[in-house]
């Protein structure tokens, strides 16, 4: 089963001010890549599984695990799972997650079809705040 | 035979408003500009935006919808994405402020235009170019520096006619056009003075001012044989001052089996150059079409395995030169030494045979790149709606387009393969009348022993790319191995 950790920074409320950092930063660092552009840090850390672990055209879960500060559950979230193929152009796959027991919640969805995936999961806290985690999976078979 | 002037009836120019549309001076700057900002949207979301290729609009409007419509555009009218290149625009711009005075080495053919087209196929797949954003950006960024650069260093379109992989890419195609431009009425170029098709129009107060600009790429309208080279740019549209510039509905790659002399292009069978340039664009599509499929990938990862590296440029290197080189000298070389045999006395050798008949493959490298590229306009033509919406809150930061919505996509990818199949089997269908044609014209006593052979070499071809459509594919944008 693959395990991984994160702790995601929420979308910043003034995006605006972000875009034009971005510009800002391109043009005078020789038009980096918007990467290089911090973000605030979110207090909320998301730990994700994926089974199963080899993963395979057909069904997949990804379980999602959301924790406060002090390390306590994160319940009442709202968690969005957008699945894409490294290839532009192929229609994606959208799931929302259950929340299993407090904290953990559960996204079953279907690998389309071999290849490189990008699962970009979203989750909107109860206090509007968003915690996004991006997660490659390669070679799906 | 030099083909007939169209009639009224056949002559887009001719036509209700679309004739004074395409006559209007400023037709090719207003398409350009909307590609011009088409190309900053790409530049600004592949750098700004988020870095996953479905959700940026420089990886799904490059690969997705520029690669289809451009394909669609060829062989349904024209070389319209060369007409409307905007990379062109810019440096018309730039040449206001600095005037190019050296000459391309036309010695060199179009070979190193060739290289680069094959360079560029193979950084496609070495850095799985369709899934990098930024990296499309700056690819879109390198062409336009590369056409400055080149076309402000050397007089004319060099870039267009010696540099450009895409170009060299759309003129083999174009040569499967309906449309081209070219002489309304022979007579009026015979007792034409100025020639200004090829020199341009200049003002008669002012002779070193040039009002009308001539043919960038030396095709000299009354000789003019066929689209290969033409950008479909107009220029002789424009700069014929009797209005003696037509744009002629024709029969789709009768031209290949075309062999007089071509203004700026000489004989089709004395240019190894073309030739090889015909077979690459054949070739390329089936290797551009199975290297995303399941069993390429098993290859690659076996190979990787037996090279005993990790590296992918030296596995895709091995196999871009068997399926790029090897496969297509050895399938052709064996296909004209059997012409040779099939019909002597041609006085002909197999290198002059292999040169002439190359160009027969054209039309079935076009089902191709038709039936891969089609596969992905029509399966995500719909993702630029939510794309858009995507960068929209990237670049401004606000939903300014509502939250993207996925539903909007395309065709069912099944639902695509009967269109794969037909574009696969009329390419066929096309390559081997053009072989036919071409056995007639060089071997017309035994035509059809001469034409055999590329007709079971199209026939081989055909197998293999009906084959690669039907595996299963396999999108990779992580490298060798994940």
């Amino acid at each position: 089963m693959l395990v991984r950790t994160a702790r995601r920074q929420p979308r910043p409320r003034d995006v605006t001010r972000l875009a034009a950092a971005r510009v800002v930063a391109v043009l005078t660092a020789g038009l980096t890549t918007a990467g290089c552009v911090e973000r605030a840090k979110s207090a909320v850390s998301l730990s994700w599984t994926l089974a199963p672990t080899a993963p395979a055209v057909g069904p997949a879960t990804l379980t999602v695990t959301l924790r406060g500060p002090a390390g306590g559950a994160v319940s009442g979230a709202h968690v969005r799972l957008e699945g894409h193929m490294s290839h532009p152009g192929m229609a994606p796959v959208i799931a929302e997650a259950s929340e299993r027991t407090t904290g953990i919640y559960v996204a079953p969805f279907n690998f389309s079809m071999p290849g490189d995936w990008v699962l970009l999961v979203t989750a909107a806290l109860p206090d509007g705040e968003r915690v996004e985690e991006r997660i490659d999976v390669a070679r799906v078979r | 035979m030099p083909s007939p002037g169209p009639s009224r009836a056949t002559d887009l120019l001719r036509w209700p408003l679309l004739g004074p549309l395409l006559r209007w001076r400023h037709v090719r700057a207003a398409a350009q500009i909307v590609l011009l900002a088409v190309a900053i949207v790409i530049v600004l979301h592949g750098l700004l935006g988020r870095q996953l290729a479905a959700t940026n609009l420089a990886t799904v409007l490059t690969w997705i919808h520029y690669r289809g419509l451009l394909i669609g555009a060829l062989l349904l009218a024209g070389n319209l994405f060369c007409g409307a290149c905007p990379m062109i625009l810019v440096r018309d711009a730039a040449r206001r402020f600095h005037r190019p005075s050296r000459r391309w080495p036309k010695r060199l053919g179009k070979w190193g235009a060739l290289a680069l087209f094959a360079a560029a196929l193979f950084a496609y797949e070495l850095f799985d170019l369709w899934s990098l954003p930024a990296a499309t950006a700056w690819i879109v960024l390198g062409y336009f520096g590369a056409a400055l650069a080149v076309d402000l260093t050397f007089t004319g379109a060099s870039f267009c006619k010696y540099v450009c992989p895409v170009g060299q890419f759309n003129f083999v195609a174009s040569t499967l056009s309906p449309l081209e431009v070219r002489v309304r009425d022979r007579d009026v170029c015979r007792t034409c003075k100025t020639v200004d098709c090829i020199k341009g129009r200049r003002d008669e107060r002012a002779p070193r001012v040039v009002t009308a600009r001539g043919c960038e790429l030396a095709l000299f309208l009354p000789a003019k044989v066929g689209n290969l080279d033409c950008t479909f740019c107009l220029d002789c549209v424009h700069a014929c001052p009797h209005d003696n510039a037509a744009i002629g509905f024709r029969v789709p790659g009768e031209e290949l089996a075309d062999d007089r002399r071509r203004s700026a292009i000489g004989r089709l069978s004395r240019r190894p150059d073309l030739a090889a340039l015909a077979l690459l664009f054949a070739f390329a599509a089936l290797i551009n079409a199975l290297a995303m499929t399941a069993p390429a990938s098993a290859v690659e990862r076996w190979l990787a395995a037996w090279l005993g590296t990790t590296r992918e440029a030296p596995v895709l290197g091995l196999l871009f030169a068997a399926g790029l080189v090897a496969v297509p000298v050895a399938a052709v070389g064996a296909a004209a030494a059997a012409t040779h045999a099939l019909a002597p006395g041609s006085g002909r050798g197999v290198a002059s045979i292999a040169v002439r008949f190359a160009f027969a493959l054209v039309p079935f490298g076009a089902g191709v790149w038709l039936a891969h590229y089609g596969f992905h306009f029509l399966t995500g033509v719909g993702a630029i709606l939510p794309v858009a919406q995507v960068a929209a809150i990237d670049l401004a930061g606000q939903a300014l387009l509502g939250e993207p919505d996925w539903r909007w996509m395309g065709v069912r990818s099944g639902a695509v393969f009967p269109f794969q199949l037909g574009a696969i089997v009329l390419g066929a269908l096309g390559a081997s009348a053009v072989a036919h044609r071409i056995a007639e014209r060089d071997f017309p006593s035994r035509a059809v022993g001469a034409a055999a052979p590329w007709i079971v070499l199209v026939m081989l071809l055909t197998a293999l790319a009906l084959w690669i459509v039907g595996l299963p594919m396999e999108m990779r944008g992580m490298g060798l191995g994940g």
